[in-house]
C-alpha cells in the first residue's frame, strides 16, 4: 500500500539540491500536492504497533553506525536534565556552560570537544552540585554522618546510577575507597564525600554517552547501551530503573519489548524533554529573543510566544494528532497576555491554557507570534524572510540566498504610498531573483494579515490588505488560511518534518538505508489517524535500536 | 633554527629572486633579542560580521584617519592598517559566503561542506607558545549565542571564530558573568561560607581521582572510543597543571557582571573582561566574535534600526553609509579597548607595547560578498617587531600572510599557515 505514493522520487531530489548550494530555485521541484486520504480508508493504528516498517525490505539493512558521532559528551541541555534526575535539584548548571555547537542541525549532534576550559566548567559545577546534594542529604550513615569509613558504598550506589551502567568490578572497588584516599589527603568527612559525589560527576562515564558507558566485562553491555540511546532521544536524560532492568535482563532488543518500552517512554511526561529541546531547534524559538524584532518588544510576551508554540506541538504528541494540522489546527495555547495581545474573545486566565480558535483569524503554527515575530524586521513585517522560513522549516527546501551584489533591498517609495506587495513585485521582474521570489514571496505575502507582532490587522499603511496568491504550481489562495490547506497536503511537510525528527535522534544526518525508512514513516502521515505520536514510535523503533 | 625553518627561509629567498616582496626573515634571524624578551606577549583577534570598508586614502604613516577609522586617534601610532589583502580560501562558487569568510578568517582553510570540519586556527596554534605559562589557554567570547545556517552549512561556521580543528570549535562563551568567573574563580557558595581553600584543595583531588578513572578506562574500551578518553585525559591533565598557576599580578576582582544585558552593553563588557584577563596575566590570547555573520543584530542605539545583515546587502549610498556607522561603533569600542592597554604601564612602556590587537572581517564588501579587501588593523608593537602609525598596502597578497607575520612578531616562529605565500613586512 505503502509503495503506492507516487511522490517518492521527486520528494527525495529536495536536499541534495538545496545542500549542493544551487543559485536558484528552478530545480526545486516543492509545493507538490499529495491526496489526502479519507477516513474510510485508515487502517487502525495500532498504539503498540509492532510490525516492521519496512516491511518488504526494500530500504536495505541499515549500515553499522561507526561515525566518531557515536560517542559524545552531554549535550547542555541533557547535562541539566541528567543532573536534575540524579541529584532531585532544580538547578540549570549549564547556564554557565559555552553553549553547544549545532553541528549538523540539532545539539544532539554537536561534537563539542573537552577543552582545558570547558573541563574548568565542569569541575566548578561538579563541586557546587556536589556540595548542594551532600548538604541536602543530612547523612549518609546513620550512626557516623559523613564518616569516609563508611560512605564508600553510598558513593557506588550513586555512581552506578550515575554511569547508567553496573560498575566494572576495579571500578567498585576504587570508587569505595575514594572518601577514605579524600580524607587522608586532608578533607573532612563530609568535604571529603561531597568531593567523591564531584568526581563521579566530572568522572568520563558521567560526561559521555553512549558507548563509553558500555565497556567489556558487563553482562550485557550493548543494552545498557541502548537503554541510554533510547533515553537521551526521546527524554533528553538518562534511562530510569524499568530500562536498566529490561538491559540487566538482556530483554531490550526483544522486538515486542522495545516497541512497548519506545511507546511508554514517549507517553511519559519525560519526553517534553525531548520535545521541547527539538522544538526549540526546529521552529528556532531557542533564538526568539534574539530576533530583529524581538528589540522592540515586550521581553515577557517574546518568552510567551515561545511556550505557546510549545505547548500547542506538545498537544499533537499528547493527543497524538496527524502531523500535517499543525499547520490549521484551530486551538492554541495562551497566557493573559498572549490573550491580550492577540485580541482573543475568550476567559482569560493567568496561566498557559488551551483555547479554541473556531470563529478566530487564527490556526495552526504560522499564525502564531512565534514565526510571524521571528521573521520580521525591527520596522514591520518581511513576507521574503516569512517565505523562505516556511519553505526552509515546513518543507525543508531553503531557497538559496540572493546572489552576490542584487539590491536586496526594497526600492525606496520616496514618499509615496506602495503597498508591499507592488514593492515585491520588482522581484519577480528580474529573472535571477525571480526563480526563488515566485515561491516566496507568495508565500509570505499570504501572512501580510499579521503584522510584525503577530497581531491581526485588515489594512496595512496604505489600505486593506490582499493577502491571496498563487504558487509556481499554479495552485491559487485567498489568505493564509488557504494557503495552510495547500501546504498541509505537500508529500515535503512530513518528510521534512522526519528527517529532522530522525536527525535530533540519530545526531546526525540518516543515512541512505535511514531515509528510505523515514520516507516511508513519513508516508503513514498520509492517514488521518496516523498521529505524531505514532511518527515518533516509528520513527525510534526503525532507527534508534540499530 | 630548525631544519624545516632554514627551507623556509630558502623558498621565501626564491619567492623574494621571482619578485615577491616578503621579509619576514628579518625577524626570525636578526632579532633573536626580541623573541627571548622577558616580558609576556597578547594576541587578541576581534572579528565584525557583514562586512566593512576602511582603506585610508594614503599609505605609509601620514596616512589620514578617516571615517569610520576616526576613533583611533588616540592611539594612532600603534596602529597599523594593512590593505590590499585578501582571503581566498573563503572563495568559491557555491553559496555560504558568511560562513567561509568566518571559519577561513583565522583557519586560513575552505571549511568543508556542510561541516562541520575545518583546520585548527592561529589563536589555538599561539596560545600554545604564548600562554604555555597562563592559568587560561585562551579566551574564546561571542557577542551572540545564536546564528542561522546558511546554505547547508552548520551554523558552527556562523557562530564560531575559533577552532580546534576537525568538527571542533572552540567552546565560546556568551555570557559576561560566566566569562568574570573564568578570570577570577567562580563565585560559589563556598567562596561566601569562606571555604574557598577546601575547594580549591578539594579541586585536586577530584582531578587526580578522574584521571585514574580514565586511564583505567582506555583498558578497556574499545580502540575506537579511545581518542575521546585521550581528549578528556589532555584537558583535564592541562587543567590540573593550570590550577596550580597563580597570576603575578594582583587583581582587582570588581563586581560580577549582570547576565542578560543588552548588546552594547555586552561588547563593552567583553573588552572589559579581555583587559582584565590579560593585565592580570591570567591569559595572553584572547578572541572576540563581535557578533554571528549573518548577524540580524539591531544598531537602534546609534540610530540604526533593522537587521545588520540586511542593511549590508543594501548597495545605495545610503546602505553603506549606514555599514561605515555601524563599524565607526565597533572601531570606537575597540579603540576604548586599546586606550585601555596603552594606560597600563609594562615595564618601561605600556601593555600595548607588547601586544598585537587585531581588529578585521572576512568580507571587504559585505553588499556583493567580496572577499577580496579584508578590512583589517592591528594596533601594538609586540615589543618593537611592529612600528605602527603605518598603513601598508599589500595589493592582492594572501590574508594569511598577515597570520605568519603576526605569530613571528610574536616571537612564535611560523614560516606557513593556511593559503600564505609567505610573510609580510611590518616594520
Amino acid at each position: 500500500m505503502l509503495q503506492n505514493f507516487s511522490f517518492y522520487p521527486r520528494t527525495l531530489l529536495i536536499l541534495p539540491l538545496v545542500f549542493a548550494g544551487v543559485s536558484g530555485c528552478n530545480a526545486l521541484p516543492f509545493l507538490r500536492f499529495g491526496h489526502h486520504r479519507s477516513h474510510a480508508n485508515a487502517p487502525q493504528v495500532d498504539p503498540i504497533n509492532t510490525v516492521p516498517i519496512d516491511t518488504d525490505g526494500s530500504c536495505g539493512k541499515i549500515a553499522t553506525d561507526r561515525t566518531a558521532l557515536a560517542i559524545r559528551p552531554l549535550s547542555n541541555f541533557e547535562y541539566d536534565l541528567t543532573i536534575k534526575e540524579l541529584l532531585s535539584t532544580t538547578s540549570s548548571p549549564s547556564n554557565s556552560f559555552p553553549p553547544d555547537a549545532t553541528g549538523t542541525g540539532f545539539d544532539t549532534g554537536a561534537a563539542h570537544t573537552l577543552t582545558t576550559g570547558l573541563a574548568q566548567s565542569y569541575l566548578d559545577a561538579s563541586q557546587t552540585l556536589a556540595e548542594a546534594y551532600v548538604d541536602r542529604q543530612g547523612v549518609v550513615c546513620s550512626d557516623q554522618g559523613f564518616a569516609a569509613t563508611c560512605t564508600g558504598d553510598a558513593l557506588a550506589s550513586f555512581a552506578e546510577r550515575a554511569f547508567r551502567r553496573p560498575l566494572l568490578a576495579e571500578e567498585a572497588t576504587r570508587l569505595r575507597g575514594l572518601p577514605l584516599q579524600f580524607a587522608s589527603d586532608g578533607l573532612g568527612g563530609k568535604d571529603a564525600y561531597s568531593a567523591s559525589i564531584a568526581s563521579v560527576l566530572l568522572a568520563p562515564q558521567f560526561l559521555y554517552r553512549s558507548k563509553l558507558s558500555s565497556t567489556a566485562g558487563i553482562a550485557n553491555s550493548d543494552q545498557y547501551a541502548l537503554a541510554s540511546k533510547l533515553s537521551y532521544a526521546l527524554w533528553a536524560s538518562m534511562p530510569d530503573d524499568q530500562l536498566l532492568n529490561l538491559a540487566r535482563d538482556g530483554r531490550l532488543r526483544d522486538r515486542d519489548v522495545l516497541a512497548s518500552e519506545i511507546n511508554r517512554m514517549i507517553v511519559s511526561p519525560k519526553s517534553e524533554g525531548f520535545l521541547r529541546n527539538f522544538t526549540s531547534q526546529w521552529l528556532g524559538t531557542n533564538g526568539l529573543a534574539q530576533a530583529p524584532a524581538a528589540s522592540h518588544l515586550d521581553a515577557d510576551l517574546v518568552t510567551s510566544f515561545s511556550e505557546e508554540t510549545f505547548a500547542y506541538v506538545n498537544d499533537f504528541l499528547r493527543q497524538n494528532l496527524n502531523m500535517r494540522n499543525l499547520l490549521d489546527a484551530r486551538f492554541t495555547y495562551v497566557n493573559a497576555q498572549l490573550i491580550k495581545h492577540y485580541g482573543l474573545l475568550v476567559n482569560s486566565s493567568e496561566s498557559l491554557s488551551r483555547v479554541e480558535l473556531s470563529g478566530t483569524q487564527r490556526g495552526g503554527l504560522l499564525t502564531q507570534g512565534a514565526f510571524l515575530m521571528q521573521t520580521s524586521n525591527p520596522d514591520g513585517t518581511s513576507p521574503v524572510k516569512r517565505g523562505k522560513w516556511v519553505l526552509d522549516r515546513i518543507l525543508c527546501a531553503a531557497p538559496p540566498p540572493a546572489p552576490a551584489g542584487m539590491q536586496t533591498v526594497l526600492a525606496p517609495t520616496n514618499g509615496k504610498a506602495v503597498p508591499m506587495r507592488q514593492r515585491l513585485a520588482a522581484h519577480r521582474a528580474t529573472t535571477a531573483c525571480a526563480s526563488c521570489h515566485k515561491s516566496m514571496d507568495p508565500i509570505g505575502l499570504a501572512f501580510e494579515n499579521y503584522d510584525m507582532a503577530g497581531k491581526w490587522r485588515d489594512n496595512d499603511d496604505y489600505g486593506a490588505i490582499d493577502a491571496s496568491g498563487t504558487l509556481p504550481s499554479g495552485e491559487a489562495f485567498a489568505d493564509a488560511a488557504a494557503l495552510a490547506q495547500v501546504l498541509k497536503v505537500d508529500p515535503g511537510f512530513p518528510i521534512c518534518l522526519a528527517t529532522k525528527l530522525a536527525k535530533y535522534g540519530l545526531g546526525r544526518e540518516p543515512n541512505k538505508q535511514e531515509q528510505c525508512l523515514i520516507n516511508k514513516i513519513a508516508a503513514r502521515a498520509e492517514d488521518e489517524s496516523y498521529g505524531l505520536k505514532n511518527m515518533l514510535v516509528d520513527l525510534s523503533r526503525a532507527l534508534l535500536a540499530n | 633554527m630548525s631544519l624545516g625553518t632554514k627551507k623556509g627561509i630558502k623558498r621565501r629567498s626564491f619567492l623574494r629572486g621571482a619578485g615577491t616582496f616578503i621579509s619576514l626573515p628579518v625577524l626570525e634571524y636578526f632579532m633573536p633579542v626580541a623573541i627571548a624578551a622577558p616580558l609576556p606577549k597578547r594576541v587578541v583577534y576581534c572579528y565584525m560580521p557583514n562586512g566593512g570598508k576602511w582603506k585610508p586614502s594614503a599609505t605609509g604613516s601620514g596616512f589620514p584617519l578617516e571615517m569610520p577609522l576616526q576613533d583611533l586617534a588616540a592611539v594612532k601610532d600603534y596602529v597599523t592598517v594593512i590593505s590590499g589583502l585578501q582571503l581566498g580560501p573563503a572563495k568559491s562558487t557555491i553559496n555560504g559566503d558568511h560562513s567561509r569568510a568566518l571559519t577561513a578568517f583565522l583557519s586560513g582553510r575552505t571549511p568543508q561542506f556542510p561541516g562541520p570540519n575545518v583546520t585548527t586556527t592561529i589563536d589555538i596554534t599561539l596560545a600554545q607558545t604564548l600562554s604555555a605559562g597562563s592559568r587560561v589557554a585562551n579566551l574564546c567570547l561571542a557577542g551572540e549565542e545564536h546564528a542561522a545556517a546558511e546554505s547547508g552549512y552548520t551554523a558552527d561556521y556562523q557562530s564560531c571564530l575559533s577552532w580546534l580543528g576537525g568538527a571542533s570549535p572552540n567552546p565560546r562563551d556568551v555570557d559576561p558573568a560566566v566569562v568574570f568567573d573564568r578570570i577570577f574563580g567562580a563565585d560559589t557558595a563556598a567562596d561566601q561560607k569562606g571555604q574557598r581553600a577546601v575547594r580549591q584543595a578539594a579541586g585536586k583531588s577530584i582531578l587526580d581521582a578522574v584521571l585514574t578513572e580514565a586511564n583505567s578506562l582506555n583498558r578497556v574500551i574499545g580502540a575506537s572510543d579511545r581518542y575521546r578518553l585521550k581528549e578528556y585525559l589532555q584537558a583535564v591533565r592541562d587543567l590540573e597543571s593550570r590550577m596550580s598557576i597563580v597570576p603575578t599580578e594582583t587583581c582587582p576582582t570588581g563586581k560580577r557582571p549582570a547576565t542578560g544585558v543588552a548588546y552594547e552593553t555586552r561588547v563593552k563588557l567583553f573588552y572589559d573582561l579581555i583587559y582584565h584577563a590579560l593585565a592580570c596575566g591570567v591569559t595572553n590570547v584572547a578572541t572576540f566574535l563581535l557578533a554571528s555573520e549573518s548577524t540580524n543584530q539591531s544598531y537602534d542605539f546609534i540610530g540604526i534600526p533593522g537587521s545588520h545583515h540586511d542593511i549590508s546587502h543594501d548597495s545605495s549610498d545610503a546602505g553603506y553609509a549606514k555599514i561605515a556607522k555601524i563599524v565607526a561603533w565597533h572601531v570606537g569600542q575597540f579603540s576604548a579597548f586599546c586606550q585601555r592597554l596603552k594606560a597600563t604601564p609594562e615595564l618601561g612602556g605600556n601593555m600595548l607595547d607588547n601586544s598585537v590587537l587585531m581588529m578585521g572581517g572576512g568580507l571587504g564588501d559585505g553588499a556583493h560578498h567580496k572577499h577580496d579587501e579584508i578590512p583589517v588593523f592591528i594596533v601594538g608593537k609586540s615589543g618593537g617587531a611592529i612600528r605602527g602609525g603605518q598603513h601598508l598596502n599589500f595589493e592582492g597578497q594572501a590574508f594569511c600572510n598577515l597570520h605568519v607575520a603576526v605569530a613571528n612578531a610574536l616571537g612564535v616562529t611560523m614560516t606557513q599557515f593556511g593559503d600564505s605565500t609567505g610573510g609580510l613586512s611590518l616594520g
